[in-house]
């Protein structure tokens, strides 16, 4: 893999730009892998990635339907937070951000974290409280985080409406410095560069038809798929949205919703926003992209869809919250909506570990906040591949806690999700 | 947005409603009797089918009652509508 | 040399001046300008700059596609970013400045990016500034970048929104359209035609099309006319649809209100069946230099002379590939304007031979000339030697691009037409179909007849006439010139807006960039302002030749919502502003609330937080209020609390599953606590039942969850068990006027409600209804202060008189008024807690000290079977004690954390903390792993990095015997 630098940038420059090599390679698919990780967002991508990096020898292959990047994670808002309740959440979600921190050097790519801060408002005293308890858990399971007042709001980001007469006036806030914004399809490109030059064949239209297993053990054997049959005995699934389908192919059912989340982008604009900043009472979160669009949005669309299309009424909501709350982006005009479908379970919080089929391991329901765990989610993945155990950063995320009723209940914690 | 047909009030833009998720889900009758799997299974896991799928809708903003959908989730075209207690209509498509 | 206001032509008023300023520089143009015609008319030619190299950009296109002249217009308060000049209609006063440009857009210092752009390749950033870190370099790209700026003022403009139905909605009217609205209306149908520009006509108002008989100008005129006067079509200019959603529901921006005082009014459409005729838009030629002032599309070119009386420049050089130029020429002829040469790209094989200064088979290989084209370098197609041709202006006509966003919007499907070279539709999901341009039609007499079609069509589909027999189209045959291979390819320009270059495509295919969205994402492609319209099947033209794909296989970018990009204010315009963004509720009592100094807060309903008296604080407030209820008599207003009656036979077996506690042994005029439970077993709500009668009972839910609660009764009724009942709300139709302290049956009795109040006969959670000086009254004696209590129900008509009254009532025990803030120390001196505030979603009944089912409770009830689960039964769940600092006067706070260990980890949390001022200490309730048997441990609870001492205790802290709530 040639080493990418501002020195390459020059030395390219003298030969025109015509010798750039391949970012990744497009491999024909091999009869035979020894771990299969079907779905080439980010976490597919950096689950190949420290398989290939940290288990070498494995034949790794990544299957995707469209082109790496083309669901939730080319689709979201960039925000990396940490701002977790439960201790589970907590210590997984603080781990993948201080990987993102180190992710353009780990990489070789730059992915452009930008560590610019994380304000989530509370607009009345019983908000402020309750946001006190998260800050409280959040302090002590080691996460970055203040609970502030009015006077650090305003230094913070000046141009929200702090009258007193707001619909919502504001009273407080949640602010986590450490957390910010990452260029998603940086964090694609990036580990799928660096997991080809570990050997990883990534192969893009590539959809996956039915699930093999062995009769008699139930085991996993392979996949058919529309480039043919691959075979493998260790299967992965990162596949956010579609987790359901690719369930049934291999013949169970998961506890998860598929719903549309939006997102939203302004036409680009000069720095206004500095900050990523939300709130509950008005539904809407904002940040502005380094290209200068404000990108906004706010909870899912409220029935079951794999319709990746905008609609109007949440895309009003939060419009409308963040004028609130800025009455000047009033203005600013809305360039592009679009919407992902993503994994609702029933407490909000993931499922990675193993699936009833032996052999087959899920990676999946993490709602809308499956971009910011990337990093820590690829890690964990790719453990529990090679080795077949679960590390214990993800153990409260198994499928079997809803049997159990061992919830690690993030609808209250996470809020609005990102 | 969609267009709902309430079988009380007529068609309707969607936010009048609130969808209730998937409908004829089966409580298990009694709950007692049924093993923490079923039970876990009626709670958590939903068909969560692609395509043509079986909703309840409840009108909310309007004459307050519930009503069956079958709405194709893959594409948010609305194949039929009836009422609770209906059985659904022979589908044509 | 630079444009200029031709002697006669043009649809301007040419009588009525108007004054503008643009830079700070004043102008003239005429009314019926827009930006970009009346500045080109005063011999501007540099608009602004681009957006990464900061190279000079002039008038390139019409409408919303054009790239090249995003200003920002307006002042102060009423500024906007990134308009486009081609988009404002000039007015007096107009106040106009080009973006992204520094010190001036005529010498701008980002300029030096173009020097440096050997670097500056597509996705430069993803290879470089890592080191030594990305935040070193961010805020230098982030004030380099994004374009217009953002006012500082709030917006003082207004919005509105206006819904509208219709049986076909028409979406353009140009010629095909108003066709296709004429031809739907004759039929029957209710008709809507949109048109985004400010009259109606489209590019026949200034083209004669291609080989075109008759003067289309003045047949279009006619039928502007002819519909306008039309009965059943209502048509909406300067209107854009924006945006295309499920079941033909259409959104479109009105920039024309008629209504005095609104800018901009958002329309939501439902409509039966949709016509698309959007029609189409030249795109560039993609050669050297082919960004710079003074390179225009021959429609847009045509147009200012038609259109606005307005010549581009002296002498023009055309650039073509066949005959798609001639309504320019003509133009230019009419206009006088020297045509240097037409370089047109094709052979000339089987074409006419033309009589005009044409160099075929050649192309312009680069434009000369940095704020305005000098000259071209022209070369032939296939061979050697080249040709200087001095000039100011490049009219280019490479071939059409459809507009088609809505339609894909829709669902609908588009396919490659190799012999069009253009994408068309093929396919809908929705009831839509497109004619005219936009369906590739070339000649007006193609867009008449597939406009009437699918006006027909259209109506046909929702009932009204035949279904039409589809019609015979042409549309051209092009030999598409994608790019020219002779020149530079690091300045010929595919989107210009966002700088991206064939370079720029051409490395990101050598990178194996090969998906379209991949590319777009690489190379920021189409993702400008302009969002593709024009740039979109360049690049795929582009890529295809690049690859040697066909384009159809490159496939197409994916247009999102909306069509051109509209202002945020507009959009949320459904939505109310400010207060009523959510409506503020207020009390029927909120007069007499504020004539006694309530200070109110927002809890779904303005509540009174306490009545400031001398000014007091609040905690001081709360705290004479506190004492006062528990030494003589207090008054609250509990009129929020949720009010349902359900009456039936079934009725109490209904509240028998809705209650985790059994309620089918209630007794008439009895009352009993119960708790809601999801199906998971946690709480959801808790409140009283009361029997009214056998089959007739009210329910109360706490205030914050009473819309749900109501939803909740209605769910599991209708959709799980249909007994014999009926559920009403009845919230709002009672007011409450709570009376609660040692005094409070003096009061009652004050009152004289017409019955026996005494302890025996009305005894703690019993109902007795009434009157009260002939106010028909249901009074609760319920407690959530753990003193006797009445709560006192009137029509909420009495909301404010029955305040008075019993507050005159109340006088002689020494009552007084109470708020929310004195209530809650009140009920947390009792341990009652209020769900949500003392629990959370995975609080169970048995957590907070209600060991249910209870033996008794046989039947089943919502919940039940996921209290049976093991995890139910832990002793290391979270359950409800208090907590009793080891310093009276410490008061813990709301959220604080009990810890355990080193380091410390949280073991539960403070939910309801307050002084005492009736047992002059502090008390709290917390959520605590295994509380109940940790009473009396000693603990630790931390906030914020501060520690303090505590010990666990029982919940309860005042009147544990209950004595005073059943006195």
């Amino acid at each position: 893999m040639e080493r990418y630098s501002a020195f390459g940038l020059v030395k390219h420059a003298l030969t025109g730009h015509k010798k750039w090599p391949e970012v990744w390679r497009s491999p024909e698919p091999k009869p035979e892998y020894d771990v299969i990780i079907v779905g080439g967002g980010g976490h597919g991508l950096a689950t190949a990635y420290n398989l290939a990096k940290n288990y070498k020898g494995k034949r790794v292959a990544i299957l995707e339907k469209n082109w790496i990047g083309s669901g939730n994670t080319g689709r979201n808002t960039t925000i990396v937070r940490s701002d977790y309740y439960y201790k589970p959440s907590a210590e997984f979600f603080k781990y993948s951000l201080s990987l993102y921190g180190k992710l353009s050097k780990e990489l070789n790519y730059n992915v452009m974290f930008s560590k610019r801060g994380s304000l989530t408002l509370s607009h009345s005293r019983d908000d402020f409280d309750f946001q006190r308890r998260l800050v409280n858990a959040m302090q002590l399971n080691g996460i970055d985080i203040r609970h502030i007042g009015l006077a650090e709001i305003k230094k913070i980001c000046p141009i929200l409406n702090f009258s007193k007469d707001a619909r919502y006036p504001i009273y407080g806030a949640m602010w986590e410095p450490g957390a910010g914004t990452v260029r998603h399809d940086a964090v694609v490109w990036g580990y799928a560069r660096a997991a080809d030059a570990l050997g990883v064949d990534i192969i893009q239209n590539c959809e996956v038809t039915g699930i093999n297993k062995d009769l008699q053990t139930g085991a996993v054997t392979g996949l058919e798929t529309s480039r043919g049959k691959i075979n493998a005995k260790t299967i992965g699934l990162a596949v956010a949205g579609h987790s359901t389908e690719l369930a049934a192919m291999a013949g169970f059912r998961l506890p998860i919703r598929s719903m549309a989340l939006q997102a939203f982008v302004s036409e680009p604009v000069k720095p206004v926003l500095n900050t990523v900043i939300s709130s509950r009472a008005i539904s809407s979160y904002a940040s502005q992209s380094d290209r200068g669009g404000l990108v906004m949005g706010g909870g899912v669309d409220p029935y079951n869809s794999y319709a990746q299309k905008g609609n109007t009424p949440v895309l009003e909501e939060v419009l409308s919250g963040l004028i609130e709350l800025v009455p000047s982006f009033s203005r600013v005009r809305l360039l592009r909506q679009w919407a992902g479908i993503v994994d609702y379970t029933y407490d909000s919080s993931p499922i990675i570990g193993p699936s009833p089929v032996p052999g087959l391991f899920l990676n999946c329901g993490w709602g809308g906040g499956g971009f910011k765990a990337i990093p820590a989610g690829g890690e964990a993945f790719a453990h529990l591949l090679a080795t077949g155990q679960v590390p214990p950063l993800v153990e409260a995320f198994s499928l079997s806690r809803f049997k159990d009723a061992r919830l690690v209940d993030e609808a209250a914690g996470a809020g609005i999700a990102h | 947005m969609l267009k709902i047909d309430c079988p009380w009030c007529g068609s309707r833009n969607e936010d009048e409603f609130s969808n209730g998720g998937e409908s004829h889900l089966v409580r298990p009758e009694p709950p007692t009797s049924v093993t923490e799997d079923e039970w876990a299974n009626y709670l958590f896991y939903p068909t969560n089918t692609k395509g043509p799928s079986k909703e309840t809708w409840f009108h909310k903003y309007g004459c307050r009652q519930w009503f069956n959908v079958t709405r194709n989730t893959a594409t948010h075209e609305i194949l039929n509508v009836y009422r609770i207690g209906e059985n659904p209509p022979e589908e044509n498509s | 040399m630079a444009g200029y206001r031709l002697e006669k032509g043009g649809l301007v008023g040419r009588n009525e001046t108007v004054n503008f300023t643009f830079n700070g520089r004043p102008y003239v143009g005429f009314k019926g300008d827009t930006l970009a015609s009346a500045l080109v008319a005063n011999g501007v030619s540099v608009f602004g700059r681009s957006f990464k190299y900061h190279r000079s950009r002039g008038l390139f296109s019409r409408g919303a596609a054009d790239p090249n002249t995003l200003m920002q217009i307006g002042i102060g308060a009423q500024t906007s970013p990134n308009i486009p000049a081609t988009q404002v209609p000039v007015t007096d006063g107009l106040v106009a400045n080009s973006i992204n440009a520094w010190p001036s857009v005529e010498f701008d210092i980002g300029e030096i990016n173009d020097v440096f752009k050997r670097v500056l390749i597509a996705g430069f950033y993803y290879k470089s500034l890592m080191w030594p870190k990305w935040g070193l370099f961010e805020p230098i790209i982030r004030r380099a970048a994004g374009m217009g700026k953002v006012p500082k003022e709030p917006d003082s403009a207004s919005y509105e929104i206006g819904n509208l139905q219709c049986d076909v909605l028409v979406i353009g009217a140009g010629l095909a359209g108003l066709h296709a609205a004429q031809a739907a209306a004759g039929a029957g149908a209710d008709v809507i035609i949109m048109e985004s520009d400010t009259v109606a006509g489209g590019t026949s108002l200034w083209s004669i099309g291609a080989n075109a008989n008759e003067d289309v100008r003045e047949q279009v005129k006619r039928l502007v006319n002819e519909v306008h006067s039309s009965p059943n079509i209502r048509m909406l200019c300067s209107t854009t649809v924006v945006s295309y959603h499920d079941d033909n529901y259409l959104v479109a921006i009105d920039r024309n209100c008629d209504v005095v005082a609104v800018d901009e009014r958002l329309i939501h459409a439902r409509a039966g069946s949709v016509v698309v005729a959007q029609g189409a838009v030249e795109r560039p030629f993609i050669f050297e230099n082919n960004d710079r002032p003074g390179v225009i599309a021959a429609d847009a070119f045509s147009e200012l002379i038609r259109r606005y009386g307005v010549a581009f420049g002296k002498k023009i050089v055309i650039f073509t590939n066949g005959g798609r130029a001639d309504d320019a020429i003509a133009a230019a002829h009419e206009a006088g304007i020297e045509i240097v040469a037409i370089v047109d790209s094709s052979d000339g094989a089987g074409s006419d031979a033309r009589n005009d200064n044409r160099l075929m088979g050649h192309v312009i290989k680069r434009a000369m000339g940095r704020k305005r084209v000098r000259g071209v370098e022209v070369v032939p197609t296939d061979g050697q030697g080249s040709i200087k041709l001095a000039c100011d202006t490049v009219v280019v006509a490479a071939g059409a691009s459809a507009q088609l966003q809505l339609f894909t919007q829709s669902g609908g499907k588009l396919s490659y037409d190799e012999d069009s070279a253009s994408f068309l539709p093929v396919s809908s999901m929705q009831n839509v179909r497109v004619c005219g341009a936009s369906n590739g039609t070339n000649t007006p007499t193609s867009a008449v007849s597939d406009g009437r079609w699918a006006g027909l069509d259209a109506a046909a589909s929702v009932g009204f006439g035949d279904k039409p027999s589809v019609p015979d189209l042409t549309r051209a045959l092009e030999k598409p010139l994608w790019f020219v291979h002779q020149s530079s390819s690091k300045t010929s320009f595919v989107d210009m807006q966002g700088d991206v270059t064939v370079s720029d495509l051409a490395l990101s295919l050598r990178e194996n960039f090969r998906s379209i969205e991949h590319i777009k994402r690489y190379t920021t492609l189409g993702m400008g302002v302009e969002q593709g319209k024009i740039s979109g099947l360049a690049a795929i033209g582009v890529i295809s030749e690049l690859s040697g794909k066909s384009p159809g296989d490159v496939g197409t970018l994916k247009h999102r919502p909306p069509y051109s990009p509209v202002s945020l204010g507009a959009l949320s315009a459904g939505q109310k502003r400010g207060a009523l963004l959510a409506p503020i509720k207020k009390l029927p009592a909120h007069k007499w609330h504020e004539k006694h100094g309530a200070v109110f807060e927002d809890h779904g309903w303005m509540r009174p937080t306490y009545y400031s008296m001398s000014g007091e604080t609040m905690h001081g407030a709360a705290a004479r209020e506190a004492v006062a209820v528990r030494k003589n008599v207090g008054l609250f207003d509990g009129t929020p609390l949720g009010k349902f009656e359900i009456k039936g036979p079934d009725a109490a077996k209904f509240l028998n599953y809705i209650y985790a506690g059994r309620m089918d042994t209630l007794k008439v005029g009895r009352i009993r606590y119960g708790l809601m439970l999801n199906e998971n077993g946690s709480l959801f709500d808790d409140g009283v039942v009361v029997c009214l009668s056998k089959d007739h009972f009210l329910i109360n839910a706490s205030s914050g969850h009473a819309d749900a609660v109501y939803d909740w009764l209605e769910a599991w009724h209708q959709l799980e068990w249909p007994l014999d009942l009926v559920i009403q709300d009845c919230t709002a139709e009672w007011a409450v006027a709570t009376v609660a302290g040692p005094k409070a049956r003096e009061v009652l009795a004050a009152l004289n409600p017409g019955f026996d109040v005494s302890a025996e006969s009305f005894p703690h959670m019993s109902y007795r209804a009434g009157h009260i000086s002939g106010v028909p009254a249901r009074v609760q004696r319920v407690s959530f202060s753990g003193e006797i209590c009445y709560e006192i129900n009137v029509s909420a008509d009495y909301g404010e008189w029955i305040m008075h009254h019993v507050q005159e009532a109340g006088k002689l025990f020494g009552l007084v008024p109470y708020g929310i803030e004195a209530l809650e120390i009140l009920r947390a001196e009792k341990g009652y807690i209020h769900v949500d505030t003392d629990t959370d979603s995975n609080t169970q009944p048995k957590d907070i000290g209600f060991p249910y089912p209870s033996k008794t409770k046989e039947s089943d009830f919502i919940g039940r079977r996921s209290l049976m689960r093991p995890a139910s039964h832990s002793p290391n769940r979270q359950q409800l004690v208090g907590i009793a600092t080891a310093d009276p006067d410490t008061v813990l706070e709301v959220g604080a954390h009990i810890v355990t260990g080193n380091p410390a980890q949280s073991i539960g949390f403070i939910t309801s903390s307050y002084m005492s001022p009736n047992l002059g200490c502090s008390i709290a309730l917390a959520l605590m792993n295994g509380g109940k048997a940790a009473t009396g441990a000693s603990v630790d609870v931390w906030s914020l990095g501060k520690t303090v001492s505590g010990t666990v205790c029982d919940p309860v802290f005042f009147d544990k015997e209950r004595g005073l709530l059943n006195g």
